[in-house]
């Protein structure tokens, strides 16, 4: 490296003229350093941003205060920890108070940090967290109020001539039949929540026909948005009986505002869109169930019809005539068969009548046998014991002609009576010449 | 139809998905479907009606003493202009 001679041995002159000796012992000088720093800074607030956060073991903490291309080492030793800490988050803008010391071992100069106070971004994030913190149970997502979804009255809390106002009413102009009510109040500087939360308990009194109520502004300044980090704001909108919808500041940073209201927009033209329904949508979603209808009617009338298709097979099915039908079927049927059958019928009779008739008869050719039997044995029987067998030994039988009497005795004659006498063979009529009854 | 007066967008629109979940059951009465689907379609056209002619009104609330009134935006903007809220 190249020494430019002459602007050197100029500031060693000038070195020399400055101060009494040549040069400087390190110790010497670093005491200097050391009370010209803490002569001069004893007392000092230093804003900047909070890096490098690291807590050592002794209880101190570390960090460095940075902002832009600059950086300030600081300390905040233990004793002073708990007045510190509650601000200290790495990334944060912080305002500090403190002193510098400068420590000659290590050559370095710290700011000894004793009071911290958060600022811009960085204190409305600590604001929001502590609130957040303290009122947790209001943001829970179960006491959300539900956005009607055809409000027909909305409230805007808003400024009057702010774009804001105009950005809405240009969305919702020709998108729905809508009352707008605007109440006018301030959107930023000191006291703006305090006529916010008096709109809404306005809103809420006098105008509770509202349907929702939307709390608006533009992006701005973090100043120009801390209204809308307050506590006041926060129990404001809690309170409200109306369900309130918030598009307030930035599209990523949430406000306080944003995170209590019933519904967060990110700008006033999206809350537009989307707490206003869009009629040439509605007009096409009516169209849709225009349709739904014809298909439904349709299908009844098929299902209908189906119906009565089956209704009219069942009832021809019942129907008398059907049965009638039936009947005479069956007694055509009938008609047919009967002949037929008669015949059958009457052949088997015949047969069996035919039958009756031979057993009949062969029983009585048996029996007329069997008598003939019985009467030939009679009359061989007979024959033997016959009194015509007693004539052909010799005697013969006398009957009167006249009372045709068998005589059994003379006496029973008359002289001169004319008697039949009969032989074994032939006859013999006589004259009772004389009668000798002994 | 002085009883369609009454009835607003959500209302009519409520009844028109009512219907229409009535339509699809297939067990209703003949008469009672093309009842159905006459209210539903006078309803339909009624919802369309209403959105055809839908019109913004904006008015702003001024305060005035104890109570309120009501102004247009132009003259409230007139009235509020060196106020500046």
């Amino acid at each position: 490296m190249e020494w430019k001679t002459d602007s050197v041995e100029k500031e060693f002159v000038q070195s020399a003229l400055y101060e009494d000796v040549l040069f400087f012992q390190v110790k010497d000088l670093v005491k200097r350093i050391k009370s010209l720093l803490e002569g001069n800074f004893p007392a000092i607030w230093v804003e900047g941003e909070v890096s490098h956060l690291r807590h050592s073991q002794s209880g101190n903490v570390y960090f460095n205060l940075i902002d832009e291309d600059a950086v300030l080492k600081a300390i905040v030793f233990s004793t002073n920890k708990y007045q510190v800490t509650p601000y200290l988050r790495e990334g944060i803008r912080v305002l500090c108070f403190g002193r510098l010391n400068f420590y000659p071992r290590s050559g370095e100069c710290f700011f000894i940090v004793r009071r911290m106070e958060a600022v811009g971004r960085g204190l409305l994030a600590l604001k929001k967290e502590a609130l957040i913190k303290k009122y947790k149970e209001f943001f829970d997502p179960n006491r959300k109020k539900e956005i009607p979804r055809f409000p027909k009255k909305i409230a805007i809390i808003t400024s009057l001539f702010g774009a804001a106002l105009k950005d809405f009413l240009k969305v919702v102009e020709n998108r729905w039949s809508l009352e707008v009510l605007i109440y006018p109040v301030r959107v930023q500087g000191e006291g703006a929540e305090n006529e916010i939360v008096e709109a809404i308990k306005d809103i809420n009194t006098k105008f509770n026909f509202v349907d929702l109520i939307l709390i608006t502004r533009g992006g701005g300044s973090t100043e120009d948005l801390a209204p809308f980090y307050t506590e006041e704001i926060l129990l404001g909108i809690k309170d409200s009986k109306i369900p309130v919808v918030s598009a307030v500041g930035h599209e990523i940073d949430y406000t306080i505002c944003d995170l209590i209201a019933d519904k967060r927009c990110p700008t006033p033209s999206a809350a537009a869109r989307e707490i206003v329904p869009d009629k040439d949508e509605w007009i096409k979603h009516l169209e849709i169930y225009r349709k739904k209808y014809e298909r439904q009617i349709e299908a009844y009338f098929r299902n209908f019809e189906a119906r009565l298709y089956y209704l009219k097979l069942q009832l021809q099915e019942r129907s008398p005539f059907s049965k009638l039908e039936k009947i005479e079927t069956k007694l055509s049927r009938y008609f047919q068969e009967i002949p037929f059958r008669m015949e059958t019928l009457i052949l088997e009779k015949e047969r069996r009548l035919k039958d009756v008739k031979e057993r009949f008869f062969k029983e009585f050719e048996r029996f007329f046998e069997k008598k003939a039997e019985i009467l030939s044995k009679l009359r061989s029987l007979l024959n033997s014991n016959s009194p015509l067998r007693i004539l052909q030994k010799g005697y013969s039988i006398v009957k009167s002609c006249k009372s045709g009497k068998i005589l059994k005795r003379a006496g029973e004659a008359e002289e001169g009576e004319l008697l039949e006498v009969i032989l074994s063979q032939g006859r013999l009529v006589v004259e009772v010449k004389e009668i000798k009854d002994e | 139809m002085s009883e369609k007066e009454e009835l607003g967008f959500e209302e009519a629109l409520r009844e028109v998905e009512e219907i229409l979940r009535e339509l699809e059951r297939r067990d209703i009465e003949l008469e009672r479907a093309v009842e159905l689907y006459e209210r539903g379609l006078k309803l339909l056209n009624y919802c369309e009606e209403k959105l055809k002619n839908a019109k913004l009104r904006v008015q702003v609330i001024m305060k005035e003493g104890q109570g309120f009134r009501l102004e247009t935006l132009e003259k409230a903007s007139e009235l509020l202009k060196n106020g500046k809220v």
